[in-house]
């Protein structure tokens, strides 16, 4: 298996069979931004204070298929975050979305975990479509961490929460597994190390709301 | 909470997490819990929480093994023998 980031593996889980979120599931795409904005937390590029976003850093060269992402943040730094959910989810044209999918998408199409696919009127919009393989180790990986007993990553512990937000658990676990896991991310939040669990669920959360605030403004 | 180790790490690390070996052979989850729990797949414990850790080299040669005992048509008890 490759090194895959947590949007990486966020996308990998989240895109239908044609390759893109369900026209109806705004938590998807929702969570799909988030994936974005907290793994540049994680890579230290970006801080989140209350409700406002800053860079922090430059980005790595490993993660240039964020840079979409980056340069927006950058562009209006400090900018708030519910201006950045608007921009990628209530935008007529979709541009801001469509070039971080398709940035994240030729990022795993390179790994060779996807391949291109054709989406929308006369098939005009590009989709990126995860291969069986891709999808059956990124949820592999994560029933190792989490329905193991010991140390979760954060990676693992952001994903999980990203999938469970965005609805897309059920077609990949049980309902005893997915029982466990959300047993054992309350298990996490509650414990003394869960404080960054707890502020990613807050993070989450606050993306969402801001999301639903913004729909209702649009 | 600890960060992620890359394949670069992992891959030249001593131990290794059960989910580590997922990403190392590909092999399912289930699949090695199973062996582990059968004992046909080695671990040590450590930690307060004692958590499992494999030995990454003989594991991943274990678990190779067995694929090539599977792919000869030798059924689950056979290698739990054959592994004694």
């Amino acid at each position: 298996m490759k090194d895959l980031s947590i949007i990486q593996e966020y996308t990998i889980c989240a895109v239908n069979e044609k390759g893109k979120f369900p026209a109806l599931s705004t938590e998807k795409a929702v969570c799909f931004v988030t994936a974005g904005i907290l793994e540049l937390r994680l890579e230290k590029c970006i801080s989140i204070d209350g409700k406002k976003l800053d860079i922090t850093g430059e980005l790595p060269a490993n993660r240039q298929y964020l840079k979409p992402l980056y340069n927006v943040i950058a562009q209006k730094a400090p900018v708030r975050l519910e201006r950045v959910i608007e921009a990628y989810n209530y935008c007529l044209t979709h541009k801001h979305s469509d070039q971080l999918m398709e940035s994240v998408g030729i990022s795993l199409m390179q790994l060779g975990l996807a391949k291109e696919g054709r989406t929308g009127l006369l098939g005009s919009k590009k989709s990126f479509i995860p291969t069986q393989e891709a999808v059956r180790s990124v949820v592999e990986m994560l029933r190792a961490e989490l329905l193991e007993d010991g140390e979760i990553t954060e990676e693992a512990a952001t994903l999980v929460i990203l999938l469970e937000k965005g609805k897309c658990l059920k077609p990949y676990f049980s309902q005893f597994e997915q029982k466990e896991i959300k047993k054992k991310l309350r298990e996490l939040i509650d414990s003394p190390e869960g404080k960054l669990v707890k502020d990613m669920v807050s993070y989450i959360e606050c993306l969402i709301a801001a999301s639903a605030s913004s729909a209702a403004s649009v | 909470m600890s960060r992620q180790r890359s394949m670069e790490v992992i891959e030249v690390a001593e131990y290794v997490t059960i989910g580590e070996l997922v990403r190392l052979t590909g092999a399912r989850y289930s699949t090695l819990k199973f062996y582990t729990e059968e004992g046909m797949l080695p671990f040590e414990q450590a930690g307060e929480n004692l958590t499992r850790r494999y030995r990454r080299e003989k594991s991943i040669a274990r678990i190779q093994h067995i694929r090539e005992l599977r792919g000869q048509g030798r059924t689950v008890p056979e290698i739990k023998e054959l592994l004694k």
